[in-house]
């Protein structure tokens, strides 16, 4: 564990991804309190009606005179909260189901794999809209629909993992040993293969603000005035080149988040797999 | 130009919307029609009688008026136009329209079957006789409206439904009906025989594009000559407003909050007022920033019957005690309200601004929900929620037009409130020949409707915004957001090929 993070903490990038993710989730958990940072709700509307950044507005206003400072920091409740839970759900589903397919082998194995073929075939876009009709608007509905296309990757990793882990001395040890398949998995192949699934939850995690975004942004996502960084920028982008402001601010937050945990989940790979970071290195020296 | 989307149909008896509007009204005319202010002036007929106090129209058509496939216009393609508007296997919308009409109300609702009781005659080739069964002061603006134009049975008997197909359709007006690519573009091609001669523009393309950016960038590409409020957005048109080529005119469209009166809490009139003095009218011209005027009752300014005192004004604090002796004191105890909308930028901004309004004024807590137009119309229709959002533009320049939305048997009216006294003084009104009296009259509908029962809060009069390129000159809008390309002239017709 300790050379782990002496490894993370060598790779730059990986260190600011982790302070940037650190103070995003600060950022989401403090809009949760509803601490008056800025001295305006989220909906309150005004006369002061699309400002420019100013000292009492510091991101400006919008159509209806609401400060977009607070609508950002709102918004990143949403943003960030739909992002990590459906990494989390993602996680739950696609690491069980994995390890099912992975332990199992055989005839299950193909068939579990064939049903992620079959799911991984349908384009995410539209399943997302269809279930986001089916479930219904708000945050609930977009984190089913999101949860329900984003694990079939997390599967796949688990069983692959599996795959290998399965056949290796310690297993079989265990196995001889007269150990349950149950202990097998949990205390044998799942921790070994933590490593990359982790990895993978990190870059979920921006996947997901993304596709909220996307979302947000055809008309499927939350029902006003609630907002997301993705319903923010899809209402600025008519204003862009009148009120660039508008836009420029809210996909900044995206923006940067989407890299930070992407840069992060380099990080986090690289400091977890040693073989990988070696291979890299050979490259280098070479 | 652009029409937004696809016109549902061109038959001018079953379609509704202004889309199909636009087309018909370039390629057929009826007995009158509308100049730029909106009076009426000789169109097919060159001149017409009023008889007996109002009851009796004659109408005396034009001798050089052809279809497009040179027959002429007759009196009889007019009976068979109006019979076939009431006729109830047709399903007309509109067929109200001629509901003044002797025996039309009674022929649409099934109680007559034969068609020929209508109270319409051709007295010749050329003249064309209406009986009403009351005098209507505003039946003249009717024929003027697509929903009245003629029609001919020899087409539609040998093309059945498919005769407004462009290889079938028989028209009247400036232009003909060239090409139909659906979901792309309509091709009007002038009429070298239209008797006020052949338009100058041979040649209107108007394409059917949905995205407001992508018509306002085609617009600024000259790949169109001139945009509406369809093809851009309140922002875009924020950078024309000191161009000379940027209009902003007056239009007969106002927008609403409508209660279904069936649902707790508005079946109470008590509620529903409150409601309608816990919003802040003066804020949409500020947020929608197209110059609106607010609107407190529901005829607008500029139509008889029009007073500026009606309607409930903004004042929260009564509203506040309204709500309490409602038995809603503070906003306690009100289920969740629901507000549908459509999805589209206009009505979005305007029920957040008063989702918060009646937050902050009534602490009352609105549920926004958001449907695609035909849903939202399909739900409204259906099974309207307790708060909707909807807006009505004028078929005629005439209080009527607005307030027969709201009586009891009208297809537009989802409020789902009724009132014997509302409708009986529509029907007065409506037979009112004294302009004052009229006048007054529709002033107490109007109290009635905005003061006392209220079923509906009006919000504000929209404004049409044009854009035109240059080199256009001579299209004409009016109030009504029909768009007339007769008389258009293109300056410089050099590489534009002489279409708009």
């Amino acid at each position: 564990m300790k050379r782990f993070f002496i490894r993370l903490s060598k790779i730059r990038t990986a260190v600011a991804a982790l302070l940037v993710v650190l103070l995003i989730c600060l950022l989401c958990v403090v809009s949760y309190l509803d601490l008056p940072l800025t001295g305006f709700a989220f909906d309150e509307t005004s006369d002061a009606i699309l400002l420019d950044p100013c000292p009492q507005h510091p991101m400006g206003t919008d159509e209806l005179g609401r400060d977009l400072l607070t609508r950002v920091i709102y918004g990143s409740r949403l943003s960030i909260t739909i992002g990590v839970l459906t990494a989390l759900v993602s996680l739950v589903i696609g690491t069980v189901y994995g390890a099912i397919a992975g332990y199992c082998g055989g005839k299950i194995d193909s068939l579990l794999m064939r049903i992620v073929d079959i799911a991984y075939s349908l384009p995410d876009l539209l399943v997302m809209i269809l279930l986001g009709v089916l479930i219904g608007r708000g945050t609930l509905g977009i984190l089913i629909a999101l949860a329900l296309v984003s694990w079939r990757g997390t599967a796949r990793l688990v069983r692959a993992q599996f795959l290998a882990l399965k056949s290796e001395e310690f297993v079989e040890a265990a196995r001889a040993q007269g150990q349950g398949h149950l202990k097998i998995i949990t205390r044998h192949l799942l921790p070994n293969s933590i490593g990359p699934v982790i990895v993978a939850m990190t870059f979920t995690v921006p996947a997901a603000i993304l596709s909220e975004s996307t979302l947000s942004f055809i008309g499927l996502g939350l029902s006003p005035p609630a907002c997301s960084w993705g319903t923010l920028a899809s209402d600025g982008w008519r204003s862009l080149q009148t009120h660039p402001h508008l836009i420029l601010f809210p996909s900044m937050f995206i923006f940067v988040s989407v890299l930070a945990f992407n840069f992060l989940g380099d990080g986090l790979r690289d400091a977890l797999d040693p073989r990988t970071r070696s291979i890299s290195k050979v490259g280098k020296e070479l | 130009m652009n029409l937004g989307n696809e016109p549902p149909s061109l038959d001018w008896h079953t379609t509704t919307d202004s889309t199909s509007f636009d087309v018909i009204s370039n390629i057929m005319n009826g007995l009158t029609q509308m100049d730029g202010e909106m009076k009426i002036v000789p169109a097919l007929a060159s001149s017409w009688e009023i008889e007996e106090d109002g009851k009796r129209y004659v109408f005396h058509l034009r001798e050089d008026i052809f279809w497009s496939d040179g027959k002429p216009v007759t009196a009889m393609d007019f009976v068979f136009a109006w019979r076939r508007l009431q006729d109830p296997d047709t399903g007309a919308s509109y067929a109200t329209f001629l509901y003044d009409i002797q025996n039309a109300y009674e022929i649409n609702t099934g109680r007559i079957k034969d068609l020929s009781a209508l109270g319409v005659e051709a007295l010749d080739q050329k003249t064309f006789a209406v009986r009403l069964k009351q005098p209507a002061a505003y039946f003249l603006s009717l024929t003027s409206t697509c929903p009245t134009f003629p029609l001919r049975e020899d087409v539609l008997v040998e093309h059945g439904s498919k005769w407004t197909d462009p290889r079938f359709i028989v028209t009247n007006g400036p232009y003909r009906l060239h090409k139909w690519q659906h979901e792309y573009k309509i091709e009007l091609h002038s009429n070298p025989d239209y008797f006020e001669g052949e338009p100058r523009v041979k040649v209107v393309k108007m394409f059917m594009v949905p995205e407001q950016s992508t018509a306002f960038a085609l617009f600024e590409n000259d790949e169109l000559d001139y945009v509406d409020n369809r093809s851009f957005s309140t922002s875009d048109v924020e950078r024309y407003l000191k161009s000379p080529r940027y209009r902003n005119l007056p239009l007969l469209r106002s927008s609403y909050i409508a209660f279904n009166v069936t649902k707790k809490p508005f079946d109470k009139k008590l509620v529903r007022r409150a409601f309608a003095m816990a919003v802040d009218r003066s804020v949409f011209p500020r947020i929608l920033r197209r110059e609106e005027t607010p609107l407190y009752g529901w005829i607008p300014p500029g139509l008889l019957g029009y007073s500026e005192s009606t309607g409930l004004r903004f004042e929260p604090k009564k509203a506040q005690a309204l709500l309490a002796r409602a038995g809603y004191p503070g906003g306690k105890g009100l289920p969740k309200v629901e507000l549908l909308y459509p999805n589209r930028e206009d009505a979005r901004l305007v029920v957040e601004a008063i989702q918060d309004q009646l937050k902050k004024n009534l602490g009352v807590r609105v549920e926004l929900v958001n449907q695609e137009w035909k849903v939202y119309l399909a739900r409204r229709k259906k099974d309207p929620p307790p708060l909707f959002r909807g807006a009505w533009g004028a078929d005629f320049p005439d209080p009527e037009s607005f307030m027969n939305i709201f009586t009891a048997g009208s297809g537009n009216n989802h409020t789902r409130w009724s009132s014997t006294r509302y409708d009986a003084l529509l029907d007065k009104a409506r037979a009112e020949q004294d302009e004052s009296v009229r006048a007054s009259v529709y002033q107490s509908a109007n109290r009635l409707l905005c003061e006392d029962e209220v079923p509906i809060i009006p919000l504000y009069l929209a404004t049409q915004n044009i854009l035109t390129k240059p080199w256009v000159e001579g299209i004409s809008f009016n109030a009504l957001d029909i768009q007339i390309l007769k008389n258009a002239v293109i300056k410089d017709p050099a590489g534009k090929d002489g279409a708009i």
